[in-house]
Protein backbone atom coordinates (compact mmCIF):
# COMPACT_ATOMS: atom_id res chain seq x y z
CA UNK A 1 0.00 0.00 0.00
CA UNK A 2 1.23 3.75 -1.03
CA UNK A 3 0.50 6.69 1.24
CA UNK A 4 -2.14 7.87 0.64
CA UNK A 5 -2.94 11.83 -0.91
CA UNK A 6 -6.13 13.84 -0.20
CA UNK A 7 -7.23 16.22 -3.09
CA UNK A 8 -9.44 19.10 -2.56
CA UNK A 9 -12.18 20.71 -4.17
CA UNK A 10 -10.98 22.32 -7.51
CA UNK A 11 -7.38 20.40 -7.16
CA UNK A 12 -5.53 17.90 -8.85
CA UNK A 13 -2.05 16.10 -7.74
CA UNK A 14 0.04 13.88 -9.89
CA UNK A 15 1.83 11.30 -8.22
CA UNK A 16 4.13 8.10 -8.91
CA UNK A 17 3.51 4.34 -7.94
CA UNK A 18 2.71 3.37 -4.90
CA UNK A 19 0.52 6.07 -3.53
CA UNK A 20 -3.29 5.88 -3.39
CA UNK A 21 -5.09 9.38 -4.40
CA UNK A 22 -8.10 10.22 -2.81
CA UNK A 23 -11.47 12.88 -2.63
CA UNK A 24 -14.06 13.00 -0.15
CA UNK A 25 -18.05 13.87 -0.97
CA UNK A 26 -18.04 14.48 -4.95
CA UNK A 27 -21.28 15.62 -5.48
CA UNK A 28 -22.09 16.94 -9.08
CA UNK A 29 -18.61 17.39 -8.86
CA UNK A 30 -16.64 14.71 -11.38
CA UNK A 31 -13.37 12.78 -9.87
CA UNK A 32 -10.84 12.57 -13.03
CA UNK A 33 -8.53 9.52 -12.76
CA UNK A 34 -5.82 9.01 -15.09
CA UNK A 35 -3.27 7.03 -15.43
CA UNK A 36 0.19 5.68 -17.31
CA UNK A 37 -0.38 2.08 -17.18
CA UNK A 38 2.89 1.27 -17.88
CA UNK A 39 5.02 3.72 -16.15
CA UNK A 40 2.51 3.61 -13.34
CA UNK A 41 2.32 7.75 -13.11
CA UNK A 42 -1.37 8.75 -12.22
CA UNK A 43 -3.48 11.52 -11.75
CA UNK A 44 -6.42 12.91 -9.96
CA UNK A 45 -8.58 15.88 -10.10
CA UNK A 46 -11.64 16.82 -8.46
CA UNK A 47 -13.88 18.86 -11.55
CA UNK A 48 -16.00 21.57 -9.99
CA UNK A 49 -17.81 22.86 -13.71
CA UNK A 50 -17.40 22.71 -16.51
CA UNK A 51 -15.16 25.00 -18.32
CA UNK A 52 -13.46 29.03 -18.19
CA UNK A 53 -11.82 31.32 -20.85
CA UNK A 54 -10.56 33.27 -17.89
CA UNK A 55 -7.65 32.60 -16.80
CA UNK A 56 -7.42 34.41 -13.53
CA UNK A 57 -9.54 32.19 -12.31
CA UNK A 58 -8.32 28.95 -10.35
CA UNK A 59 -7.90 26.78 -13.46
CA UNK A 60 -7.90 23.38 -11.86
CA UNK A 61 -11.55 23.99 -10.96
CA UNK A 62 -12.85 23.33 -14.54
CA UNK A 63 -12.85 20.40 -16.60
CA UNK A 64 -11.38 22.47 -19.68
CA UNK A 65 -8.76 23.53 -18.67
CA UNK A 66 -8.08 21.57 -15.46
CA UNK A 67 -7.44 18.00 -17.07
CA UNK A 68 -5.12 19.12 -19.62
CA UNK A 69 -3.18 20.70 -17.02
CA UNK A 70 -3.27 17.75 -14.77
CA UNK A 71 -1.85 15.57 -18.23
CA UNK A 72 1.01 18.25 -19.18
CA UNK A 73 2.15 17.81 -15.52
CA UNK A 74 1.90 13.96 -15.87
CA UNK A 75 3.84 13.99 -19.29
CA UNK A 76 6.79 16.00 -17.31
CA UNK A 77 6.97 13.60 -14.62
CA UNK A 78 7.80 10.80 -17.23
CA UNK A 79 4.32 10.26 -18.68
CA UNK A 80 3.39 8.55 -21.65
CA UNK A 81 -0.38 9.91 -23.97
CA UNK A 82 -0.47 6.25 -26.08
CA UNK A 83 -0.33 4.36 -22.25
CA UNK A 84 -3.11 6.42 -21.09
CA UNK A 85 -6.51 5.17 -19.34
CA UNK A 86 -9.24 7.33 -17.50
CA UNK A 87 -11.82 6.51 -14.78
CA UNK A 88 -14.44 8.90 -13.64
CA UNK A 89 -16.78 8.87 -10.58
CA UNK A 90 -19.40 11.48 -9.72
CA UNK A 91 -21.92 14.16 -11.86
CA UNK A 92 -24.67 13.30 -9.31
CA UNK A 93 -27.63 15.66 -8.96
CA UNK A 94 -27.71 15.61 -5.06
CA UNK A 95 -30.71 18.17 -4.79
CA UNK A 96 -33.18 17.53 -7.34
CA UNK A 97 -33.00 20.95 -8.80
CA UNK A 98 -35.40 21.26 -12.37
CA UNK A 99 -33.23 22.16 -15.61
CA UNK A 100 -29.70 23.32 -14.32
CA UNK A 101 -28.01 20.06 -13.92
CA UNK A 102 -24.19 20.74 -13.14
CA UNK A 103 -23.32 17.17 -12.70
CA UNK A 104 -24.64 16.33 -15.49
CA UNK A 105 -22.93 19.46 -17.63
CA UNK A 106 -20.11 18.37 -15.96
CA UNK A 107 -19.33 14.23 -16.63
CA UNK A 108 -20.17 16.00 -20.19
CA UNK A 109 -17.45 18.00 -20.25
CA UNK A 110 -15.03 15.76 -19.19
CA UNK A 111 -15.43 13.12 -21.57
CA UNK A 112 -15.50 15.75 -24.15
CA UNK A 113 -12.04 17.04 -23.15
CA UNK A 114 -10.55 13.24 -22.62
CA UNK A 115 -11.77 12.40 -26.11
CA UNK A 116 -10.23 15.36 -27.38
CA UNK A 117 -6.94 13.98 -25.92
CA UNK A 118 -7.61 10.65 -26.87
CA UNK A 119 -7.83 9.23 -23.48
CA UNK A 120 -9.83 5.99 -23.57
CA UNK A 121 -12.44 6.24 -20.87
CA UNK A 122 -12.76 2.17 -19.52
CA UNK A 123 -14.97 3.01 -16.60
CA UNK A 124 -17.43 5.38 -14.94
CA UNK A 125 -19.92 5.90 -12.26
CA UNK A 126 -21.33 8.71 -13.00
CA UNK A 127 -24.82 10.71 -12.14
CA UNK A 128 -27.88 9.67 -10.13
CA UNK A 129 -28.35 11.60 -7.16
CA UNK A 130 -25.73 9.84 -4.29
CA UNK A 131 -22.61 11.48 -3.15
CA UNK A 132 -19.41 9.85 -3.65
CA UNK A 133 -15.95 9.54 -2.02
CA UNK A 134 -13.45 7.52 -4.08
CA UNK A 135 -10.00 6.03 -4.11
CA UNK A 136 -7.82 5.52 -7.32
CA UNK A 137 -4.99 2.99 -6.86
CA UNK A 138 -1.90 4.03 -9.21
CA UNK A 139 -0.16 0.75 -8.59
CA UNK A 140 -3.36 -1.24 -10.36
CA UNK A 141 -5.46 1.41 -11.86
CA UNK A 142 -8.76 0.51 -9.64
CA UNK A 143 -11.04 2.92 -8.47
CA UNK A 144 -13.32 2.69 -5.12
CA UNK A 145 -15.99 4.26 -5.28
CA UNK A 146 -18.03 4.77 -1.63
CA UNK A 147 -21.67 5.11 -1.21
CA UNK A 148 -24.45 5.85 1.11
CA UNK A 149 -26.56 2.85 0.46
CA UNK A 150 -29.48 0.96 2.09
CA UNK A 151 -29.76 1.38 5.84
CA UNK A 152 -27.46 3.99 6.06
CA UNK A 153 -24.80 1.50 5.34
CA UNK A 154 -21.91 2.64 2.99
CA UNK A 155 -21.15 0.57 -0.21
CA UNK A 156 -18.21 0.01 -1.89
CA UNK A 157 -17.95 -0.55 -5.67
CA UNK A 158 -14.45 -1.29 -7.68
CA UNK A 159 -14.19 0.15 -11.47
CA UNK B 1 -11.48 35.65 -6.39
CA UNK B 2 -11.77 35.26 -2.22
CA UNK B 3 -13.46 36.18 0.48
CA UNK B 4 -10.37 36.40 2.58
CA UNK B 5 -9.15 39.06 0.74
CA UNK B 6 -12.34 41.05 1.40
CA UNK B 7 -13.58 40.45 5.00
CA UNK B 8 -12.07 42.82 7.81
CA UNK B 9 -11.89 41.88 11.11
CA UNK B 10 -15.11 44.14 12.58
CA UNK B 11 -17.03 42.52 9.59
CA UNK B 12 -16.12 38.87 10.74
CA UNK B 13 -17.44 40.15 14.04
CA UNK B 14 -21.40 41.65 12.54
CA UNK B 15 -21.31 38.02 10.48
CA UNK B 16 -20.93 36.78 14.26
CA UNK B 17 -23.48 38.41 15.56
CA UNK B 18 -25.66 37.70 12.69
CA UNK B 19 -25.51 34.44 13.64
CA UNK B 20 -26.68 34.97 17.27
CA UNK B 21 -29.67 36.56 16.27
CA UNK B 22 -30.18 34.21 13.75
CA UNK B 23 -30.01 31.53 15.41
CA UNK B 24 -31.61 32.54 18.59
CA UNK B 25 -34.68 33.13 16.48
CA UNK B 26 -34.14 29.37 14.85
CA UNK B 27 -33.90 27.98 18.45
CA UNK B 28 -36.75 29.42 19.68
CA UNK B 29 -38.40 28.33 16.95
CA UNK B 30 -37.35 24.67 17.57
CA UNK B 31 -37.86 24.85 21.29
CA UNK B 32 -41.88 25.91 20.51
CA UNK B 33 -42.09 23.11 18.35
CA UNK B 34 -40.33 20.25 20.54
CA UNK B 35 -41.18 21.85 23.92
CA UNK B 36 -37.65 21.44 25.02
CA UNK B 37 -35.20 24.26 25.97
CA UNK B 38 -32.75 24.80 22.85
CA UNK B 39 -29.21 26.60 23.63
CA UNK B 40 -26.94 28.13 21.05
CA UNK B 41 -23.32 27.78 21.34
CA UNK B 42 -21.22 31.06 20.34
CA UNK B 43 -21.29 31.27 16.66
CA UNK B 44 -17.79 31.08 14.56
CA UNK B 45 -17.31 32.17 11.31
CA UNK B 46 -14.95 30.34 8.84
CA UNK B 47 -13.45 31.16 5.93
CA UNK B 48 -11.94 28.18 4.17
CA UNK B 49 -10.46 27.41 1.07
CA UNK B 50 -12.83 25.13 -1.26
CA UNK B 51 -9.62 22.49 -1.33
CA UNK B 52 -10.01 22.81 2.55
CA UNK B 53 -13.80 22.53 3.52
CA UNK B 54 -13.30 18.47 4.16
CA UNK B 55 -10.97 19.89 6.63
CA UNK B 56 -13.46 21.53 8.70
CA UNK B 57 -15.70 18.61 9.91
CA UNK B 58 -13.99 15.46 11.88
CA UNK B 59 -15.86 12.96 10.07
CA UNK B 60 -16.98 14.75 6.45
CA UNK B 61 -17.88 11.12 5.09
CA UNK B 62 -20.66 10.81 7.91
CA UNK B 63 -24.37 10.60 7.42
CA UNK B 64 -26.75 13.40 8.19
CA UNK B 65 -29.81 14.63 6.94
CA UNK B 66 -29.52 18.13 5.77
CA UNK B 67 -32.40 20.70 5.21
CA UNK B 68 -31.36 23.12 1.71
CA UNK B 69 -33.12 26.42 1.76
CA UNK B 70 -33.00 28.99 -0.99
CA UNK B 71 -32.60 32.37 0.24
CA UNK B 72 -34.48 35.53 -2.48
CA UNK B 73 -34.54 39.07 -2.12
CA UNK B 74 -32.50 41.80 -1.73
CA UNK B 75 -29.35 39.30 -0.14
CA UNK B 76 -29.95 35.87 -1.82
CA UNK B 77 -28.00 32.90 -0.58
CA UNK B 78 -28.09 29.53 0.84
CA UNK B 79 -29.18 28.37 4.64
CA UNK B 80 -28.59 24.78 5.68
CA UNK B 81 -29.54 23.19 8.90
CA UNK B 82 -27.58 20.01 9.39
CA UNK B 83 -28.04 16.76 11.92
CA UNK B 84 -26.47 14.26 12.39
CA UNK B 85 -28.39 10.79 12.13
CA UNK B 86 -28.87 10.18 15.71
CA UNK B 87 -30.26 13.74 16.21
CA UNK B 88 -32.84 13.62 13.18
CA UNK B 89 -34.21 10.48 14.41
CA UNK B 90 -35.03 11.69 18.24
CA UNK B 91 -36.70 15.04 16.49
CA UNK B 92 -38.60 13.19 14.30
CA UNK B 93 -40.11 10.89 17.46
CA UNK B 94 -40.12 13.85 19.23
CA UNK B 95 -43.06 15.22 16.65
CA UNK B 96 -44.71 11.93 15.71
CA UNK B 97 -43.81 9.40 18.41
CA UNK B 98 -42.09 7.12 16.29
CA UNK B 99 -38.63 7.05 15.87
CA UNK B 100 -36.94 5.88 12.23
CA UNK B 101 -34.33 3.41 12.33
CA UNK B 102 -32.34 4.42 8.57
CA UNK B 103 -32.14 8.23 7.63
CA UNK B 104 -31.79 6.49 4.34
CA UNK B 105 -35.37 4.32 4.50
CA UNK B 106 -37.77 7.96 5.98
CA UNK B 107 -41.54 7.44 5.12
CA UNK B 108 -43.22 10.00 3.76
CA UNK B 109 -44.24 11.65 6.72
CA UNK B 110 -40.86 11.44 8.49
CA UNK B 111 -39.12 13.03 5.91
CA UNK B 112 -41.27 15.96 5.68
CA UNK B 113 -41.25 16.47 9.50
CA UNK B 114 -37.36 16.47 9.41
CA UNK B 115 -37.68 18.88 6.24
CA UNK B 116 -40.26 21.26 7.47
CA UNK B 117 -38.33 21.26 10.99
CA UNK B 118 -35.20 22.52 9.26
CA UNK B 119 -37.33 24.91 7.02
CA UNK B 120 -38.81 26.45 10.21
CA UNK B 121 -35.29 27.19 11.83
CA UNK B 122 -34.03 28.72 8.34
CA UNK B 123 -36.89 30.50 8.19
CA UNK B 124 -36.49 31.90 11.34
CA UNK B 125 -33.40 32.48 10.68
CA UNK B 126 -33.63 34.09 7.59
CA UNK B 127 -36.64 36.59 9.43
CA UNK B 128 -34.20 37.58 11.92
CA UNK B 129 -31.54 38.74 9.56
CA UNK B 130 -34.19 40.71 7.24
CA UNK B 131 -35.62 42.54 10.57
CA UNK B 132 -31.79 43.56 11.71
CA UNK B 133 -30.96 44.75 8.59
CA UNK B 134 -33.90 46.04 6.90
CA UNK B 135 -33.35 43.95 3.56
CA UNK B 136 -35.87 42.05 2.40
CA UNK B 137 -35.17 38.56 2.21
CA UNK B 138 -37.27 35.63 2.22
CA UNK B 139 -36.86 31.77 1.64
CA UNK B 140 -37.99 29.41 -1.33
CA UNK B 141 -39.09 25.96 -1.04
CA UNK B 142 -36.85 23.69 0.75
CA UNK B 143 -35.33 20.06 0.10
CA UNK B 144 -34.50 17.54 2.89
CA UNK B 145 -30.91 15.31 1.91
CA UNK B 146 -29.61 12.48 3.60
CA UNK B 147 -26.18 11.46 2.01
CA UNK B 148 -22.48 12.58 3.71
CA UNK B 149 -22.26 15.39 5.64
CA UNK B 150 -18.72 16.96 3.23
CA UNK B 151 -20.86 16.36 -0.07
CA UNK B 152 -23.96 18.47 1.00
CA UNK B 153 -21.68 21.33 2.27
CA UNK B 154 -19.38 21.60 -0.87
CA UNK B 155 -22.76 21.61 -2.91
CA UNK B 156 -24.10 24.01 -0.94
CA UNK B 157 -21.47 26.51 -1.32
CA UNK B 158 -20.96 25.90 -4.95
CA UNK B 159 -24.31 26.50 -5.76
CA UNK B 160 -24.02 29.82 -3.57
CA UNK B 161 -21.34 31.30 -5.15
CA UNK B 162 -19.69 29.29 -7.83
CA UNK B 163 -17.33 32.87 -8.31
CA UNK B 164 -15.28 32.58 -5.31
CA UNK B 165 -12.23 29.84 -4.30
CA UNK B 166 -12.85 29.96 -0.90
CA UNK B 167 -16.40 29.67 1.12
CA UNK B 168 -17.46 31.73 4.20
CA UNK B 169 -20.07 29.89 6.53
CA UNK B 170 -21.65 31.02 9.60
CA UNK B 171 -21.42 28.15 11.91
CA UNK B 172 -24.36 27.94 14.71
CA UNK B 173 -24.40 24.80 17.29
CA UNK B 174 -27.64 24.15 18.73
CA UNK B 175 -27.84 21.86 21.74
CA UNK B 176 -31.34 20.89 23.56
CA UNK B 177 -30.51 20.79 26.88
CA UNK B 178 -32.14 17.76 28.70
CA UNK B 179 -30.74 15.85 25.72
CA UNK B 180 -27.20 15.61 25.38
CA UNK B 181 -26.99 13.71 22.25
CA UNK B 182 -29.26 15.81 19.82
CA UNK B 183 -26.54 19.00 18.01
CA UNK B 184 -27.75 20.84 15.01
CA UNK B 185 -25.47 22.72 12.78
CA UNK B 186 -27.17 25.73 10.98
CA UNK B 187 -25.36 28.15 8.41
CA UNK B 188 -25.74 30.55 6.10
CA UNK B 189 -23.55 31.09 2.69
CA UNK B 190 -24.50 33.96 1.30
CA UNK B 191 -24.29 34.89 -2.57
CA UNK B 192 -22.00 36.94 -4.40
CA UNK B 193 -22.79 40.86 -3.68
CA UNK B 194 -25.12 39.59 -0.44
CA UNK B 195 -22.65 40.29 1.93
CA UNK B 196 -21.90 43.86 0.84
CA UNK B 197 -25.22 44.58 0.93
CA UNK B 198 -25.66 43.69 4.44
CA UNK B 199 -22.38 45.62 5.26
CA UNK B 200 -23.74 48.29 3.62
CA UNK B 201 -27.01 48.05 5.25
CA UNK B 202 -25.20 48.30 9.16
CA UNK B 203 -23.02 50.65 7.78
CA UNK B 204 -19.78 49.18 7.62
CA UNK B 205 -18.64 48.25 3.81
Amino acid sequence: MGNKIIIGIGEYVVANNPTILVTIGLGSCVGVCVRDKRNRIGGMIHVMLPETKDTSKRMSKYADPGIKLMINEMVKKGANLRNFEAKIAGGASMFQTKGFDVGKRNVEKVKEVLRSLNIPLIAEDTGKNRARSIEFHIETGELFVKKVGGKEKVEIIKI
Amino acid sequence: MKWKDQLSEMQLDVLKEIGNIGAGNAATALSNMIEKNVGIEVPKVHVVDLSEIYRVFSSPEEISASTVVPIKGEAPGKMLMIFNSESAKKLISFLIGQKPENLTELDEMQSSVLKEIGNIMCSSYIIALSNFTSLFMETDVPMLVVDMLGAVIAETSILASEEYDDVIMVENILKIKDSKDINGFLTMFPQHGSLEKIFSKLGIS
